[in-house]
């Protein structure tokens, strides 16, 4: 259902762009000079564009299905080659930030959750919220000047692997982190006040085996159906990362396309994020039901 | 009743609205003109002359944030404006009508809350173009789901209750028992939202200007400046640092009068949303 939606949103953005395609091709055959009412006609008659729009909405389905998405506006690059090159290395970039982030993640969330409301919590809490206040352009270009400028460590840009990935995959970790942290804490504090530990504890267990065995299995569950749902995030915020650091994956192709509005590549791109987002979104869910059936909506 | 005023909500309060204030006042602040261009002072760092320095064209960047701080928190406010009546008006209408009705407004909500919001964005600003009424649109459409799940729920909630159920006994209508009683009861945890939502609009303002979907040059706006000063950063960094700073304090503010509105009006310790 959602992914329609989809689909349909980003049909509705060949319809609501100022200028109809079929001038524009005509304005392109003609090399660039105005073209005249009748060509227009001819160009839509011949390219089955005078229908109405539910009708070229399926068409169009059709073709995206049988994987014919059309070639971008700039370079004339069949779109489908493109998002092929781009697609792996947002991909790896997200999943460096993922290896980066869950567990660091889990292990904070865990100190701070065992330890709550003493200084260390407290500590990590501070922690958490100053990573969460920075917007991750505004991260991405403080790590950027302190390592790649001052420290001349890292490069500021590039693709090349693994020095160029460290500098994004960080910055994209940062929300992931925040977000991770404090939903693992508030799980381990909520296991901790459970009858079970109390149990544990009088049977005299030690406090690593309880620790262990106990806490944290049990505060695992919450924490990895959200670990999905957040993973989604990751795709997202990857637009900006990838501009800001010139990483060369789906999202830095993106946000060149809004720039020149090559709309075939902007649409592909948009389905690609938007479908995986879904997707990610629905696995997770139905995670979560297997996990704990008794959660209804 | 007299509520204890949390410290965080009147910090909050307090940068947010000198914020608003030095922005709105702009014009008296500071002797140059946003789009005055000086070439023999460019990339000049912070000094006396310029307070935060000046940029690629020689603009002083300290005019270029008041400016730009202007355009962003009035945006954000719209956006917010928006996004809450949107969310108010199908929250109510779906948590009081119920059945069919609710139904499909929470499929469409649910929908919409599961798209990436600024990979829409970004699209439709794309197809329509980055104006200023349009950016307003197109975030507050990303933005209304949170509060009419928010609203409907709580609906839900006092729905039920006697005071609600006894009220058409008195002969009220509809239209007063959603005005009178419904609304007014679930107005706390809206603002709260709202709070921390205005600050999460700045940055969304300032991300797609980044990308350069937001606000156009030359109007100056936070995150198209950080783009325009994004060539300099090994030699300049005060020109992308700057109105980093700016965007980030705007956005702990605005979660600090959250969380502190959170505890004054909930008195619950503060939960992030």
């Amino acid at each position: 259902m959602t992914l329609f939606t989809l689909s349909v949103v980003s049909f509705l953005l060949f319809l609501i762009a100022p200028g109809d395609p079929a001038t524009l091709i005509a304005w392109e055959r003609m090399g660039g000079e105005f073209p005249p009412e009748e060509v227009v006609e001819a160009v839509k008659e011949e390219l089955g564009l005078d229908v109405p729009p539910h009708v070229l909405y399926f068409k169009w389905l059709w073709m995206y299905l049988s994987r014919d998405w059309g070639k971008s506006f700039v370079t004339g690059q069949p779109v489908v080659e493109l998002i092929a090159d781009r697609f792996p290395m947002t991909l790896f970039l997200a999943l460096a930030a993922f290896a980066i982030a869950f567990p660091i993640s889990l292990l904070t969330g865990f100190l701070a959750g065992i330890k709550k409301d003493t200084s260390t919590d407290a500590l990590i809490l501070l922690g958490l919220s100053l990573i969460d206040s920075l917007p991750s352009f505004f991260l991405g270009i403080l790590l950027m000047i302190l390592f790649a400028v001052k420290l001349h460590i890292l490069p500021a840009a590039g693709s090349s692997i693994p020095e160029s990935l460290i500098l994004p995959a960080l910055t994209l970790s940062a929300g992931y982190i925040a977000v991770t942290s404090r939903i693992t804490r508030a799980s381990v504090v909520d296991t901790l006040s459970k009858d079970y530990i109390l149990t544990a504890m009088a049977k005299g267990l030690r406090r690593r085996e309880i620790l262990l065995r106990h806490v944290v299995r049990n505060s695992l569950i919450p924490v990895i159906t959200y670990a999905g749902l957040e993973l989604a995030w990751l795709l997202e915020g990857s637009v900006i990362v990838e501009t800001l650091f010139a990483w060369p994956g789906i999202g830095s192709l993106l946000a060149n396309a809004i720039m020149s509005k090559d709309l075939p590549v902007i649409q592909a791109c948009v389905i690609i994020i938007g479908g995986l987002f879904i997707t990610i979104n629905t696995f997770t869910d139905f995670l979560y039901h297997v996990i704990n059936p008794e959660v209804r909506y | 009743m007299i509520w204890s005023i949390p410290k965080k909500l009147i910090v909050g309060t307090v940068i947010l609205l000198s914020l608003a204030l030095v922005f709105i006042f702009a014009l008296l602040l500071s002797p140059y003109k946003y789009d005055e261009q000086n070439l023999r002072e460019r990339l000049q760092p912070p000094n006396s002359k310029h307070i935060f320095g000046t940029d690629g064209f020689g603009r002083d960047i300290f005019t270029r944030i008041l400016f730009g701080g202007r355009i962003s928190f009035l945006i954000a406010a719209l956006v917010t404006l928006t996004a809450l009546i949107m969310g108010l008006s199908i929250g109510v209408v779906s948590g009081y009508c119920g059945g069919f009705v609710d139904e499909i407004l929470m499929r469409i909500t649910d929908i919409v809350l599961s798209l990436p919001s600024l990979v829409v964005s970004l699209a439709i600003i794309a197809a329509i173009g980055p104006s200023i009424p349009n950016l307003v649109l197109v975030l507050a459409i990303t933005s209304w789901p949170k509060y009419a799940r928010m609203i409907r729920a709580m609906i839900m909630e006092i729905k039920n209750k006697d005071f609600i159920l006894l009220l058409p006994l008195m002969g009220a209508g509809d239209r007063y028992i959603v005005l009178k009683h419904i609304i007014p009861n679930t107005i706390q945890p809206v603002l709260v939202l709202a709070s921390f939502d205005f600050g999460r609009k700045v940055i969304s303002i300032a991300s797609l200007g980044f990308l350069g979907a937001g606000v156009q040059p030359p109007t100056p706006e936070w995150g198209t400046m950080i783009r325009e000063g994004f060539s300099y950063v090994f030699t300049s960094p005060h020109l992308v640092v700057i109105p980093g700073i700016m965007a980030t304090v705007s956005l702990v503010a605005s979660n600090l009068v959250g969380e502190g509105l959170q505890s004054m009006l909930m008195g619950r310790p503060s939960v992030k949303l």
